[in-house]
């Protein structure tokens, strides 16, 4: 019950000895006044005495707990045990406010085994990866460009013998579990004429759980920072509070502009500046010593990587009969920071396809054009920032090349994994009013350790227990990891012991796998049961403050077996 | 000898007035204290009528006004049944309250039931609670509610 701010706990709820201390007093006053009274059963002990006992008792545990709720060290015994709106306050005064639970978006191809017109009205439901999801719209299929007119109208593209067309779909409930995967199905509530399939275009993104009391804590060093490039939770603290405008067009035409975080999905920094042995930019001068004036600003924009679909021109290379080898550039403007190809796709294939794989790929840097950019000597200093490019050559078993010519273009899909806002954040400190005055800043991608997990569950026969649950709640895990060298195996058991409570009966057979993709391209496999430590090898620039442990639900393989935990 | 105060005053209770009125003094009355084993049967009054569970963070109180309620009783032996099943808790609660230095005529024995008379509207249950100094104290427990 809360009443004026002030938690009340519920009678039944009180410490006991509490009370009896409460109780004892208050019989001590009234002895004194009427030592004639009996105080030690009756009326006035039952009736009158414990009755005014409970409400002291109740009172002073509200006052206290308000109390314990304004100490910052109260609070960091405790963090979810205080109430939201103690924690709120206490940390209001550091200028940090609680990020809300937000929906996520994204968008859906629908295949149709027929070039036929269909509506999706506004609304309409579909369920993504057990998350339900509404269209933000109505949407039209047209059969010809010339009918498309409005946002609503989308194209039918032929794939193979069907057509597809994308709609917009936004989450109905908040919640980071609305990030789900492209690819993914997606299952209509109710299937338009001549539906055949449905899945996620994109990886969805914006979803967001309400931040927690913990999580809000341990941002609170980096509200107590000034706002300036200075320490490294100063320069955290610059960051967190960037804001954008953002326009909302209203139902009536007009529109709203408003004030929104502009890496509202920030995760954590690692700088690595002077003196650090991972900075290898300021180690070039005539000198063998490192000369300063750079940092590597190592920015987890996202809890995890996403996976995107961007279209790029090819030109073909050379052919054996009527299979071409085909090579294609991506500019840093296509995928700023990207990690790594995932596969080529033609653009009529849709995403669940197989593609074709990367033959070779040549990482470079990009630092033409106008405006101020930091220096950056050597391409492996710069992979993972918006200055990468590179050159890839890929094989396409598909399209018959036998009559085009060697530098013949064509488009393809290529589907890359990148960690976003990386370009945004390297123009945010490229700007002259913000950027050090004493050196530049290089804003990279946390280095990737891809890690697979695999374990057994053995669960009680008859409890309910959901593989995408498990998966999510682990792939949020390890995602929700800041930087740091270890990813222990018992962090994991912890969590799904939290999630399944008695419905677990062991965890068996846990393996955690690693795959650091480094600067120069080269991998690092890691593999443990017990738990996956990042090698420290400075010289590639590849440590714990470089290096971020990344995952997706798809990477933990949930095995479950049913035991019988009666006994008999 | 120590006094308690008098929670079951004298009013009558009348034809528009469902319930005493909840309080030991106000501004015409200044309340009444008692003694002895008028203490003892206002005790054993609130032990009986007291829903066990219905006081937080005690364990006053007995089954009693549970059986009545739930609508079970239509006789007098149905009364007598519900208050023989409470009478021993309501016994080992007030006996448990007692204290060595209490004077014997402070000290509950037992309780034993002289008349019980089932009338339209009213029970009327007339009990004698045996005191340690060999004395009985009669009480008069009268519980109106609707028989079914």
């Amino acid at each position: 019950m809360s009443i004026d701010g002030l938690n009340y706990p519920a009678l039944a709820d009180l410490d006991a000895d509490r009370l009896a201390a409460i109780e004892e007093s208050l019989k001590a006053v009234l002895s004194e006044y009427n030592p004639d009274m009996d105080l030690r059963r009756g009326v006035v002990k039952d009736l009158v005495l414990h009755s005014r006992a409970l409400l002291a008792a109740q009172n002073e545990k509200a006052i206290l707990d308000a109390l314990n709720g304004g100490s910052l060290a109260e609070l960091a015994a405790d963090p979810e045990a205080a109430p939201e709106g103690s924690v709120d306050r206490v940390l209001g005064n550091y200028g940090l406010v609680r990020r809300e639970a937000a929906k996520a978006v994204g968008s859906i191809v629908i295949v149709l085994t027929a070039q036929t017109p269909v509506v999706i009205p506004s609304g309409s439901v579909f369920d993504v990866g057990g998350v339900e999801f509404v269209t933000d719209r109505v949407y039209a299929a047209r059969l010809n460009e010339a009918q498309v007119i409005g946002p609503g109208d989308k194209l039918l593209v032929a794939t193979g013998s069907n057509y597809y067309f994308v709609v917009g779909v936004e989450a109905s409930e908040t919640g980071a579990n609305g990030n789900v995967r492209q690819g993914t199905v997606a299952t209509p509530e109710v299937e338009p004429v001549n539906f055949s399939q449905a899945y996620a275009n994109v990886d969805f993104t914006g979803g967001a759980d309400a931040e927690s009391n913990t999580a809000l804590l341990a941002r609170q060093q980096a509200g107590l920072a000034v706002r300036a490039w200075s320490t490294r939770p100063s320069i955290e603290a610059v960051v967190r509070d960037a804001k954008v405008e953002e326009s909302t067009l209203n139902d009536d035409g007009t529109t709203t502009v408003t004030e929104v975080a502009q890496f509202p999905e920030l995760v954590s920094l690692s700088v690595v500046g002077a003196g650090d042995a991972e900075m290898l930019r300021d180690k070039h001068s005539l000198w063998p010593v490192a000369a300063g004036g750079r940092a590597d600003l190592y920015a987890r924009t996202a809890t995890t990587y996403e996976t995107r679909r961007v279209t790029l021109t090819a030109s073909l290379l050379s052919k054996v009969g009527a299979v071409g080898t085909w090579q294609l550039g991506i500019g840093r403007d296509d995928a700023p920071g990207y990690y790594e190809v995932v596969k080529v796709l033609l653009t009529t294939q849709d995403s669940s396809s197989s593609g074709f794989s990367v033959a070779s790929e040549t990482r470079s840097l990009d630092v033409t054009g106008d405006g101020w950019k930091p220096d950056i000597p050597e391409v492996a200093e710069g992979v993972y920032s918006r200055y990468q490019a590179s050159v890839i050559t890929f094989v396409d078993t598909v399209t018959n090349a036998t009559a085009l010519a060697i530098s013949s273009t064509k488009e393809y899909d290529v589907v890359v994994r990148v960690m976003p806002q990386v370009d945004e954040l390297q123009d945010f400190w490229n700007d002259v009013s913000r950027r050090p005055t004493m050196g530049d800043v290089l804003v990279k991608a946390p280095i990737p350790c891809f890690v697979a997990v695999a374990l057994t569950l053995s669960v009680a026969r008859g409890a309910t227990v959901s593989v995408t649950d498990i998966q999510q709640e682990l792939a949020g895990v390890i995602n929700g990891l800041s930087f740091t060298a270890k990813l222990p195996a018992s962090l994991l058991s912890q969590a799904l012991h939290t999630l399944l409570g008695t419905s677990l009966v062991s965890v068996s057979g846990l393996s955690l796998s690693g795959r650091i993709l480094k600067p120069d391209q080269s991998v690092t496999y890691l593999s443990s049961s017990v738990e996956l430590t990042l090698p420290d090898d400075p010289e590639n620039m590849v440590s714990p403050r470089t290096v971020a442990f990344l995952t997706e639900p798809d990477s933990v393989t949930v095995t479950l077996t049913v035991v019988d935990t009666t006994s008999r | 000898m120590s006094y308690d105060v008098s929670v079951f005053r004298d009013e009558r209770v009348t034809p528009q007035q469902r319930f005493a009125p909840q309080v030991l003094a106000d501004a015409l009355d200044s309340g009444r204290t008692i003694t002895g084993p008028r203490k003892v049967a206002q005790r054993v009054c609130l032990q009986l009528m007291t829903r066990l569970g219905s006081v937080p963070q005690s364990d006053a109180g007995c089954g009693f006004v549970d059986s009545l309620v739930l609508g079970n009783v239509t006789t007098e032996q149905d009364v007598f049944v519900a208050f023989a099943t409470a009478v021993t808790t309501v016994v080992n609660k007030v006996q448990a309250e007692q204290l060595e230095d209490d004077p014997d005529d402070e000290k509950l024995e037992g309780i034993a039931v002289r008349s019980l008379v089932l009338t339209p509207g009213t029970v009327t249950l007339n009990v004698d609670l045996l005191l340690a100094s060999g004395e009985s104290s009669p009480l008069n427990v009268p519980l109106n509610f609707l028989v079914a």
